[in-house]
């Protein structure tokens, strides 16, 4: 079944050289999930949803606030129906791993992937390596905008 | 007294024995210039692994990186389980002719702790080293042409060489 609520691709940003490897990214891309008191028990991870091209301007021009770029080493795209069947197949990831929309005024495509509160960090880095294995299709960086 | 880190490679008699190997673990563990050890592992590891050249590449990112470790528990147990890596590694490698293996991607977190990540094509094989050895933890995830399993578990001094013996023997069967 076809979602029509969100796009194929969703992309995180990339800040840390770190998270790459080769022509590939590593799972720490997929760890940094926060607590931001939510009561439904998630953590989420900043993802931002690619509606059109203006959500890879969107996080490929984001500066901090010393003029500098945010995700200097450009973005993760992930494939959204992969997630679905890595949640489809696993019953952990589906019960710990979820996504929604989350606009913000400053960034209309943001949105998170959720983890749950509860998951360990053996299950947290299980689904971060799925993440990075099953779901990413590549790096984008700011010279192919 | 501890013998000259490179006894191993002075020694040419090409002997690929594993209680030698056993020897090269052991010594690591108490060094307390872990880094300047752990820089010699290439050495040893082209007598222990005369028929794999590639597989020197494994540990070359371990190599360069395990000075930036700050915590001397997290950085004994990086080496400990390093050095178990190469023991179980030469032991399997002996009847592969070829093999090429990527090198260990390693990274420092902000809590300390170290992720050693093992990054093939269809599967990935992964260490979260902590200063409490309880804590650490390995996995291995895999993609639908190995069937798209995960496993995980608690990475411990007692079960580090089954649980290497498990890793590098599905790695080195599907790389």
């Amino acid at each position: 079944m076809v979602d029509h609520n969100y796009p194929d691709r969703m992309i995180r940003g990339i800040s840390n050289k770190n998270c790459i490897f080769e022509d590939t990214v590593t799972a720490e891309l997929f760890t940094e999930f926060k607590d931001t008191g939510r009561t439904d028990e998630f953590k989420e991870l900043s993802i931002s949803w690619l509606d059109n091209d203006g959500a890879i301007r969107s996080v490929l021009e984001q500066t901090k606030e010393d003029g500098t770029l945010q995700f200097k080493y450009g973005a993760a795209i992930l494939m959204r129906d992969e997630i679905d069947k890595q949640k489809l197949k696993n019953k952990l990831i589906n019960t710990l791993l979820s996504y929604e929309r989350s606009p913000l005024s400053t960034n209309p495509y943001h949105g998170n992937l959720l983890l749950k509160n509860d998951a360990n960090r053996l299950h947290k880095y299980m689904v971060a390596s799925a993440l990075a294995l099953n779901c990413f299709e590549r790096i984008i960086t700011s010279a192919e905008k | 007294m501890r013998e000259d880190p490179t006894f191993l490679s002075e020694d040419s008699n090409g002997d690929n024995s594993f209680s030698e190997f056993h020897r090269f673990s052991s010594y690591l563990l108490p060094s307390d210039e872990l880094s300047g050890t752990v820089s010699g592992t290439s050495e040893t590891l082209r007598k222990y692994l005369p028929y794999t050249s590639s597989a020197l590449n494994v540990f070359e990112n371990v190599n360069e990186g395990i000075s930036s470790i700050e915590n001397p528990d997290v950085k004994r147990f990086v080496v400990e389980l390093m050095a178990e890596f190469l023991g179980v590694l030469a032991g399997l490698a002996k009847s592969e002719e070829t093999l090429v293996l990527p090198s260990i991607v390693m990274i420092v977190n902000d809590d300390k702790s170290v992720l050693l990540e093992w990054i093939f094509t269809d599967f990935r094989i992964g260490f979260l080293i902590y200063e409490a050895t309880d804590r650490s933890v390995w996995y291995i995830v895999t993609n639908q042409n190995l069937e798209e399993f995960s496993k995980t578990g608690y990475l411990t001094h007692t079960s580090l060489r089954s649980t290497l013996d498990f890793l590098l023997q599905y790695a080195l069967r599907n790389s």
